[in-house]
């Protein structure tokens, strides 16, 4: 009994320093525990930003069910708010349309990284699975072994996601009724998950260049375009690069192989003229 | 508000769902091209270094009351993730320290001591 005991201390103390690879079991019977403390980051940072949803929402004088009809259908966090400014301002459906579309087609990119994945869900739930991938989702999804087993735990990561921005909303809608609340600076740890993710991706990458492009593209691109308006072109021109970063690898390890068949050509040559002279 | 609401709602939707669906619409079927293959693994690295950025992108607006606390914030954050190889620990402490050079930095800031 006492080693059981021991065993069960030093694995909840391992679950406090949890967040290692290794640790995601997929034979594991408690899938939904280990996605639940994967995604407890992004769900708690969710249920926060998402009451801050609610509560700006319910205070601009939305009802109720809009606020939490739209964390259920839109579910994606920055467009919500300014759907919710450009409808109380009055504002056109075409700049409503265009400030999606600029808004949200990073979307496009995220879902690009897990087309195979998602191809192996059918029906409703793949229609659900693409429905749920928000930028933290997708950061998520990104800490996953690349086995099949993260097919496991991308659907409960998403859901877990997904519900927790629901619930949020629905807090912050309660919330405005009873107390005054302010979640000013707590955003910040979806900058601190997203340093350490880029530390952990920066770990196990074969080559730097495309986190390092990420980097200066986006601050360049922040300096040319402004703070509200950066991230789409900042994809675009990230996503050129990397196409033509990939293509010129391509070529290089093309060009390698050559040289290494030329030189066993060469090798083969000098032994065989070698072998003449002898 | 139900009516002017409905209507920029049901785009919303249709509009996001859309922009999420698009690469399924097309590659679903047939297989995808290798260089979007290849895009798309390069991709994450790239995008989660423009996430960083993008969440530091109003820093130029109060150089010191919106640099300090999120350099500290991140500094102690990536550290205490290099040691401890916690993301729990380090999202915890580099956020706390975040808000405590934050709330420090706008208390002297208000009362004009910088």
């Amino acid at each position: 009994m006492p080693h059981t005991d021991k065993s069960r201390l030093s694995k909840s103390i391992k679950s406090v320093y949890f967040f290692r690879l290794s640790s995601l079991d997929p034979a594991s019977t408690d899938i939904w525990r280990d996605a639940f403390r994967l995604s407890l980051p992004v769900t708690a940072s969710y249920i926060l930003l998402g009451s801050a949803y609610g509560i700006v929402m319910t205070s601009a004088g939305f009802a109720w069910y809009w606020s939490l009809l739209s964390s259920l259908c839109i579910y994606t966090g920055a467009f919500q708010f300014v759907l919710g400014a450009l409808v109380s301002a009055k504002a056109s459906l075409v700049t409503v349309i265009v400030s999606g579309l600029l808004l949200n087609a990073r979307q496009t990119f995220y879902s690009l990284t897990f087309l195979q994945d998602f191809n192996h869900y059918h029906g409703l739930k793949k229609l659900w699975m693409i429905h749920t991938l928000t930028d933290e989702s997708y950061a998520l999804n990104c800490t996953l072994p690349a086995d099949q087993s993260r097919l496991l735990w991308m659907p409960r990561i998403q859901f877990l996601c997904w519900v927790s921005w629901c619930i949020g909303t629905a807090a912050g809608i309660v919330v405005t009724e009873i107390l005054p609340f302010s979640s000013d600076g707590l955003d910040f740890c979806l900058t601190a998950l997203f340093v350490t993710i880029f530390i952990s991706q920066w770990k196990n990458a074969a080559s730097h260049f495309p986190a390092l492009s990420g980097a200066a593209i986006g601050c360049l691109c922040l300096a040319v375009f402004g703070p509200e308006k950066f991230m789409l072109p900042a994809l675009i021109v990230m996503s050129a690069v990397l196409a033509v970063w990939n293509a010129r690898q391509d070529r290089q390890t093309f060009s390698a192989a050559d040289q290494q068949l030329s030189d066993a050509y060469e090798g083969q040559t000098c032994i065989l003229s070698d072998q003449e002279e002898g | 508000m139900p009516q002017t609401y409905l209507l920029p709602f049901i785009c919303s939707v249709l509009l996001t769902y859309f922009l999420r669906a698009l690469p399924f619409m097309f590659f679903s079927s047939r297989p995808m091209p290798g260089w979007m293959q290849k895009l798309g693994q390069s991709l994450p690295a790239a995008i989660m270094a423009l996430l960083i950025v993008y969440c530091l992108k109003d820093i130029p607006d109060h150089w010191v009351l919106n640099g300090i606390p999120d350099v500290l914030g991140i500094l102690v954050t990536a550290l205490l993730y290099l040691k401890k190889d916690s993301v729990w620990i380090a999202i915890l402490f580099g956020t706390a320290v975040y808000l405590g050079s934050r709330a420090m930095l706008s208390g002297l800031l208000s009362t004009s001591l910088i």
